[in-house]
């Protein structure tokens, strides 16, 4: 097996590269995926942590905490892209820079 | 070539965080389960989805509970998004 | 199932829109408000039947002995926080069954109402991590959907985009944080954190499972540079929300910050303490100085409510046990007179339709018993003496010179009075003659509307005059805070 620092830096990289799409990107759609991308690095934490505790065994707590997750993830994604519905009706496009009408 | 100047700060930021992190974690390596206890783990021989799953019944039922609450909630809040206009 | 105080708001929670689908559509608001409202009466009655119980012992759930399954702890500091929240959610039911009544879907209304207040009850009971964070994402989508309930203003669906982008990054730094404190200590269970954790000695992974848990709830609890979302979503939700969010969502994040520092790190107390003497400073400059530029009232309110936590973690950086004691205490009055404030604004909203400080100039002399209210709530945010902004400031003061950080107090006299400058133009706005004949048809608010703020403005008055209970209350649940071994 591999050691663990390359899942820790997987995890890492993949939350690093979520905060770059949340602070770069301007299509409402694409910081949705953001959000999924930042969540999911988390799962993939707990899951290698899992593993690792003693060669041979893996802990369900983990596994359990990524499977309720998963889920609620889901839901804020569902939301999100609900409103995402009424901002193009509103402002007729989905560029997030647009939306500045609450200012001050 | 029109450069997108937040996009090129943005990939350098980010390149630099991940050699940073990358640097880091070879340095100072995670403690791994370091103040940790002895708990109960499934062997791998065995099935583990079926063990999984009656731990989950058995020991995080609250949280299964109030999930498929949060579900529900969900399907509610998006109803009321697309609700008809009085 | 659960606890009473849960299942009889979940109970309610499910049944409000199938009976709101069979009710006539002009009285949908009342009668689904009377519902929710009697869920809310019952819930209430449990939790001050159980307090006396819990001085003692808390209340384990499940009923389970070991220590492994223990997820929800009824005990003395999570009933001070919920009892705020039941508090408030049952006044915004009361105030909302005329307030939305021209809106359609309020039987959705409702039901997203109690599923929010579940979640705020089941957050400040958690025991454990995961059952934390659960119950925090229950509560944190139902805002989100309240927050943009009116989704044919533009603004209102703009604030909610960004109230939702920002606490998403939120949640899911919280959930990174806490698969690394997993990896540290192979549970999730907070006292058994507390106990692995006691020894420890530091150590980088550490601090930055702790930066990640406190900048995820910091984004929910308006510490500085994250606070961008706060003064537009309490701006544009509809008033009783806006009530419910700023007097007791944001107080519930800075409660689990206090709870996760208070019991889990006290081994890195050092470092913890000057950053947060950092960030009190900093709410306190930005709060301030920017809500002298406003004149949207509301918007100046939010700009106060950032002040008021510069206030609140002053507290936590002191460390002691007084500190703490002034934190619970600053939490509950900050709750409950900032919505007392939001809740009269909203009457005046509802009379008038407007929200500028030109607009309302005057509109003292026609609804008399709203502005005596927002006058009172005003004074009591400035902290004048017989009110109860006053004895948590004190309180406040008290345990800088305590800890030996007299800078801190004296930075928090200097902002409180710079802060008189936008409260004194509310009131002068209030008190004003009427300029113009627009006012003259103006009528003072309807009785549903006055009821929660009679109410609150009485709670102000009373606990100014009479602290001790409350004082008494906030000591024991600090007390609690601070042993982890009164849990195990």
């Amino acid at each position: 097996m591999l050691n663990f620092s390359a899942y820790l830096a997987c995890a890492i990289t993949l939350y690093i590269i979520g905060l770059y799409c949340l602070v770069t990107k301007r299509n409402l759609i694409r910081l949705v995926i953001g959000i999924e991308i930042l969540v999911n690095a988390a799962h993939i934490n707990f899951i290698a942590l899992s593993a690792y505790w003693t060669p041979g065994f893996i802990d369900p707590l983990a596994r359990s905490i990524v499977v309720i997750s998963i889920g609620l993830a889901g839901c804020v994604g569902a939301i999100l892209l609900s409103f995402a519905v009424y901002a193009y009706r509103h402002y007729g496009t989905l560029d997030v820079s647009k939306m500045r009408e609450l200012r001050g | 070539m029109k450069f997108d100047y937040i996009q090129v700060i943005g990939v350098l930021m980010a390149v630099t965080a991940v050699i940073i992190a990358l640097i880091t974690i070879s340095q100072h390596s995670f403690p791994l389960f370091k103040y940790a206890e002895s708990r109960e783990l499934i062997n791998i021989r065995e099935d583990i989805g079926e063990k999984s799953g009656i731990f989950l019944w058995r020991n995080r039922s609250l949280d299964l509970i109030i999930q498929s609450f949060i579900l529900l909630v969900s399907a509610l809040g998006c109803v009321a998004l697309f609700r008809a206009k009085r | 199932m659960f606890t009473a105080i849960i299942d009889s708001l979940l109970i309610f929670s499910v049944l409000t829109p199938i009976v709101g689908l069979l009710t006539p559509k002009e009285k949908t608001s009342t009668i689904c408000g009377s519902l929710s409202l009697v869920g809310f009466v019952i819930s209430i009655g449990f939790l001050l039947r159980i307090i006396p119980e819990i001085h003692e012992s808390p209340i384990k759930i499940p009923v389970d002995a070991g220590l492994v399954r223990t997820s929800l702890m009824i005990d003395l500091p999570g009933s001070f926080i919920s009892l705020l929240a039941l508090g408030l959610g049952a006044f915004a039911v009361i105030y909302s069954t005329k307030f939305m009544e021209r809106d359609s879907g309020t039987h959705l209304y409702y039901s997203l109402i109690m599923a929010m207040t579940v979640g705020m009850v089941g957050v400040s009971y958690s025991e454990d991590l995961f059952t934390l964070f659960v119950f925090w994402e229950l509560m944190c989508i139902t805002s989100y959907v309240l927050v943009g309930f009116r989704k044919d203003e533009k603004e209102s669906v703009e604030a909610a985009i960004k109230y939702m982008l920002m606490s998403g990054v939120g949640s899911a730094t919280i959930l990174f944080g806490m698969s690394l404190i997993y990896g540290l200590t192979g549970t999730l269970n907070l006292p058994r954190i507390a106990l692995s954790l006691e020894a420890a000695s530091g150590g980088l992974w550490l601090y930055i499972s702790l930066g990640m848990l406190i900048t995820g709830f910091g984004i929910k609890a308006a510490i500085v540079p994250l606070h961008v979302w706060v003064p537009d979503a309490y701006t544009a939700s509809p008033s009783p929300i806006s009530a419910i969010i700023a007097g007791a969502s944001t107080e519930l994040a800075v409660f689990v910050i206090c709870k996760l520092l208070f019991f889990i790190f006290p081994a890195i107390k050092i470092g913890w303490m000057e950053f947060f003497s950092a960030f009190a400073v900093l709410n306190m400059i930005l709060g301030n100085i920017v809500g002298l530029l406003q004149n949207d009232v509301k918007r100046m309110l939010a700009y106060s409510s950032v002040a008021h936590i510069g206030y609140i973690f002053i507290g936590i950086a002191a460390g002691t046990k007084l500190g703490l004691t002034a934190t619970l205490l600053h939490i509950f009055n900050h709750g409950i007179m900032k919505a007392l404030a939001f809740l009269c604004m909203g009457a005046i909203i509802y009379r008038i339709g407007r929200r500028n400080l030109e607009d309302i100039a005057g509109v003292g002399r026609r609804m008399p018993i709203t502005s005596t209210a927002f006058i009172i709530s005003v004074l009591a945010l400035i902290g004048m003496p017989p009110l109860n902004g006053f004895i948590s400031k004190l309180l406040i003061f008290m345990s800088c010179l305590d800890s030996g950080m007299l800078w801190l107090g004296i930075l928090l006299i200097i902002f409180s009075a710079i802060s008189t400058g936008y409260y004194v133009r509310i009131l002068k706005a209030l008190i004003a003659a009427p300029k113009d004949e627009k006012l003259n048809d103006v009528k003072e608010a309807p009785i549903s509307i006055l009821i929660p703020i009679c109410c609150l403005a009485f709670l102000v008055i009373l606990l100014g005059i009479w602290p001790d209970p409350i004082l008494k209350f906030a000591e024991e649940s600090s007390s609690w805070l601070m042993e982890v071994g009164k849990y195990v």
